[in-house]
């Protein structure tokens, strides 16, 4: 509206110099329609040359203050009187939501705006994206903006240590010692003794033999492997309405503190669930096939991160349809809200398979002990967690 | 503190500012009274710039004195009390300075003539000028006060609501203070012109104001000023409301190129030209004239030699016929041009058709900023018969010149690439093209850098085979230049991720390539030398 005073006044001008054939306040005209324009033109070049780069740690652990660093350049050879930079922030990690700076540059000047967020809470979660807005000296036109990217960023769930849990396998030639001698590892030597009748020819140390003037057989250590598939129920309808969002983090801890505890021990862990990617909102099932190595664990972490509760695939078939992809011996960790009849009765399946399995229910479940009979009754393990605590506590 | 230490800077800069142009108006007000009665102000004028320097300082004093002022309620007993002990020293002021200037003219005769309440040694003409002037000066500083005053707000309220009360505030104040800089620019400029053309109708005789040029050009100067400082206290605070945080060095860079953008300003309008002795039809016929003379050689161009052909075959065919008549002379081209006015040039002309673009650009940018804000005239004047019909052809020759236009571009483009095909194919040349690397994308520089690489790498022998990947060449360049190893390495990783991939790849990133692909290239070229030179040695 001002520019259009102004404008209206340099016609008035025009006008009188027109009229009284007075050409020196063409001058004044000039300048007041010079300003108009430049001012305009200046103003819309000013959003055009800006370049903008955020940088942080995309990936934090829960707790962890996240340093986010936005540099802000001007590539231009006009200088910015002010830019209003506007960050959108997300609410779990920002208090406000925002995070909001007016800043002016030099020609080819630069600056950096620096900022933190507070990991309280596992998810992924969109920085950005920024909004840009710049205006002229004058105030006669609107201000203009722009919109930059926005970045993501992982915080990790929370993992509880976890000393000991005792995890049933049954594959031989791992890297984890067992009281049984039938998985002996013929890589792990761990002495020689006399040959006995009954041992085998391809256990003799000749070498030794040769030495010791006896026969020699060598002793292996018994090893196993434990090949461990975690199945996260994250299926809203399996859990009680009153604790569900509380139940299901807590599913959802658990299964980190798991993949980090085997992950921990170098075997191979994988993860299937029923809940809901950030990444791929479309696909009902995820799934993680078992590996072993850092990467794999970070995968599953930031995966287990992005999970949501759903109204997805029922867990039971779930189970039914990615047993026969599993190897024999892996042993299934399954956490879930509530056991169902049809639970119990996949698992007694999978283990009449060959892979042996443990529950962990993270929602209060009426009549606990007929569920704990039940597992019992099929060899199954069955834990209660009611919360972090009670996690650490159990596997000390 | 030094957020309000510069504020405050920024409210002494805006006192001086709104003295400066109080100066200006008294100044071009001064010269409108010496005209009207230069006979009996000729006193006063001779001490013009005394009275400069005296509005300037009570301007000062007004603009300083603003904040104690702000209390008292307008009209109200305070206020009145303030203003009479201002007055009387503004007063004493004035006199001081006339009778500085021409010695203490009030004589005891007129003070026994005061105690008979006679005030004519009072009125006299200088003191009445004076006064006149001191009136004006000080009014138009008590005018701006109001506007000045809630566009400063140097301590900002901390709540929201009192936020938004001085956002109303502010944003009121500022559309005001345009207002009012505009209508006492167009005041001073109006009076200068039109008094100038009262005088010549009343008194008849003749009155020269002169240009109009240097206060006018300060006073918007200043002007421009003011409405910069008040947009940036204007933004503070809405920065304070959205909790925008701002960097320290903001107020700094915006008085430096405010300062700068007023004065560039300054310098381009001094500069164009202000000269104008056509009127508009006068420029349009010549325009147009002038338009058809061009169009007119750039046919008798093409045309001629077409027809010169043409006549040279039929003579060729039929004979020369024999020429009976005898053939006028030909003009020459500069004649075709139309004749100017006398004294005119055609520099004079584009000058003028320069002016007149501007002038015609900015009605009808005004006409149609009025239409946009006015919605209801457009909506009534459609309604019209024949308004609308005119609006409705208006607009239909708009959408048929638009696909006009549209219709040549595209046949013009697609001509010259037909033509340019047409040209690769019969004579195999590639058209000259140079890659802008500027123009380029980070991914598509990166591209371009691998592939700078595969042919310097051919042109030492290593020719890139269609089936090799770029590791496999790279792999094999590497066995042949062990000094590039690393580098090639890093190339060949930054090409597939940008020709394999999809995810945005920043200017840090070609920059780092072109980092490497100079490295490569120096080595190469270094390496290159020393083996020759090695090679030439041992032959």
């Amino acid at each position: 509206m001002v520019g259009y005073y102004l404008f209206v006044f340099s016609a008035f001008l025009l006008l009188l110099a027109v009229f009284f054939h007075d050409t020196s306040i063409l001058t004044v005209v000039y300048l007041l329609i010079g300003v108009f324009i430049i001012s305009r033109w200046w103003r819309d070049r000013i959003l055009a040359g800006l370049e903008f780069h955020r940088r942080l740690d995309r990936r934090a652990m829960l707790g962890e203050t996240v340093r986010i660093r936005l540099e802000v350049i001007n590539r231009s050879w006009l200088p910015i009187p002010w830019i209003r930079i506007h960050e959108s922030l997300p609410v779990e990690l920002a208090v406000p939501n925002f995070h909001r700076q007016a800043v002016g540059l030099a020609p080819r000047g630069r600056t950096v705006c620096e900022y933190t967020l507070q990991g309280h809470k596992r998810g992924y979660y969109r920085i950005g994206p920024l909004y840009v807005q710049s205006g002229d000296l004058f105030g006669m036109e609107e201000s203009r903006q722009r919109q930059a990217p926005s970045d993501n960023l992982t915080i990790y769930p929370k993992i509880v240590p976890i000393r000991r849990l005792p995890l049933p396998s049954f594959s031989p030639m791992g890297a984890l010692r067992f009281h049984q001698p039938l998985y002996e590892d013929p890589s792990r030597v761990v002495g020689k003794r006399d040959y006995q009748s009954g041992d085998s020819l391809r256990r003799i140390d000749w070498k030794a033999s040769a030495v010791a003037g006896k026969l020699q057989v060598r002793q292996f250590e018994p090893a196993i492997s434990v090949e461990v598939s975690i199945f996260l129920n994250l299926s809203a309808q399996d859990y009680e309405p009153r604790s569900r969002i509380d139940a299901a983090e807590l599913a959802i801890v658990t299964a980190a503190s798991l993949a980090f505890y085997v992950g921990g021990k170098h075997q191979p862990v994988g993860l299937e669930t029923n809940g809901m990617d950030l990444l791929e909102p479309e696909q009902a099932r995820h799934s993680i096939p078992v590996r072993r190595g850092n990467a794999q664990l970070m995968l599953l972490l930031e995966k287990l991160a992005r999970l949501q509760l759903t109204d997805g695939t029922a867990f039971a078939e779930l189970l039914r349809e990615r047993e026969p992809a599993l190897s024999w011996g892996t042993t299934l960790l399954v956490i879930t809200g509530m056991p169902e009849a049809a639970l119990f009765d996949e698992l007694l399946r999978a283990r009449q398979s060959g892979l042996p399995s443990i529950v962990f229910l993270t929602a209060p479940v009426l009549r606990f002990e007929s569920f704990e009979n039940r597992a019992h009754s099929l060899g199954i393990p069955l834990y209660e967690i009611r919360s972090e605590h009670d996690l650490e506590r159990m596997f000390l | 503190m030094a957020d309000e230490r510069r504020l405050t800077v920024f409210s002494l800069t805006n006192s001086l500012l709104c003295s400066v142009m109080a100066v200006c108006l008294a100044a071009a007000a001064g010269r409108l009274i010496e005209l009207i009665g230069s006979s009996w102000l000729g006193d006063l004028f001779s001490i013009r710039n005394g009275l400069i320097v005296g509005f300037f300082l009570v301007s000062l004093e007004v603009q300083w004195s603003r904040r104690l002022m702000a209390p008292r309620a307008f009209l109200s007993l305070d206020w009145w009390k303030a203003t009479v002990g201002e007055w009387f020293f503004l007063l004493l002021g004035l006199w001081a300075l006339i009778w500085l200037a021409e010695g203490p003219d009030f004589a005891l005769e007129d003070l026994r003539a005061l105690s008979n309440w006679n005030f004519t040694g009072l009125i006299r003409a200088e003191h009445m000028a004076g006064l006149t002037l001191l009136v004006l000066v000080w009014g138009f500083n008590r005018y701006l006060v109001g506007d000045l005053m809630p566009l400063e707000n140097i301590s900002l309220p901390r709540s929201n609501e009192g936020l938004r009360d001085t956002e109303k505030a502010q944003s009121a104040a500022r559309n005001r203070l345009w207002q009012d800089v505009f209508v006492f620019g167009g005041l001073m400029v109006l009076l200068s012109l039109v008094g100038a053309a009262v005088v010549r109708m009343i008194w008849n005789t003749p009155a020269d104001i002169g240009p109009v040029g240097m206060e006018t050009l300060v006073y918007f100067f200043c002007g421009l000023g003011l409405f910069a400082i008040g947009r940036l206290m204007v933004l503070r605070v809405d920065w304070a409301l959205d909790r925008t945080r701002p960097d320290a060095g903001i107020p700094r860079r915006w008085m430096i190129y405010s300062l700068g953008f007023i004065l560039i300003l300054i310098f381009l309008a001094s500069a164009l030209p202000t000269e104008y002795s056509l009127n508009l039809l006068t420029s349009l016929s010549l325009a147009i004239q002038g338009i058809s003379s061009i169009l007119f050689v750039l046919w008798a161009l093409i045309v001629f030699p077409v027809m010169l052909l043409v006549s040279s075959l039929f003579s060729f065919l039929l004979g020369s016929p024999r020429s009976t008549q005898v053939q006028p002379a030909e003009k020459p081209i500069a004649d075709v041009l139309p004749a100017l006015p006398a004294g005119v040039t055609w520099v004079t002309v584009l000058r003028e058709i320069f002016f007149w673009v501007i002038a015609v650009l900015v009605l009808i940018y005004i006409l149609r900023q009025l239409l946009k804000f006015r919605l209801t005239i457009l909506r009534t004047v459609r309604h019209w018969a024949i308004l609308g019909w005119i609006l409705d052809r208006l607009r239909g020759w708009e959408k048929r010149l638009t696909f006009w236009r549209k219709a040549v571009s595209r046949a013009v483009q697609n001509s010259l690439l037909s033509l340019r095909e047409d040209f690769t194919r019969r004579t195999g040349w590639e058209p000259l093209g140079f890659v802008n690397l500027r123009s380029l994308t980070p991914r598509q520089s990166i591209r371009f850098y691998f592939f700078a690489l595969l042919r310097r790498g051919a042109e030492r022998g290593a020719v890139r085979r269609p089936a090799q990947t770029p590791r496999e060449y790279a792999a094999g360049l590497t066995a042949t230049e062990e000094s590039i190893g690393s580098e090639l390495r890093e190339m060949t990783l930054a090409f597939e991720e940008a020709r394999y991939t999809s995810h945005e790849i920043g200017p840090d990133k070609a920059r780092r390539v072109r980092k490497v692909w100079n490295t490569i290239r120096s080595k190469m070229r270094r390496f290159g030398s020393k083996a020759e030179k090695g090679g030439k040695g041992e032959s």
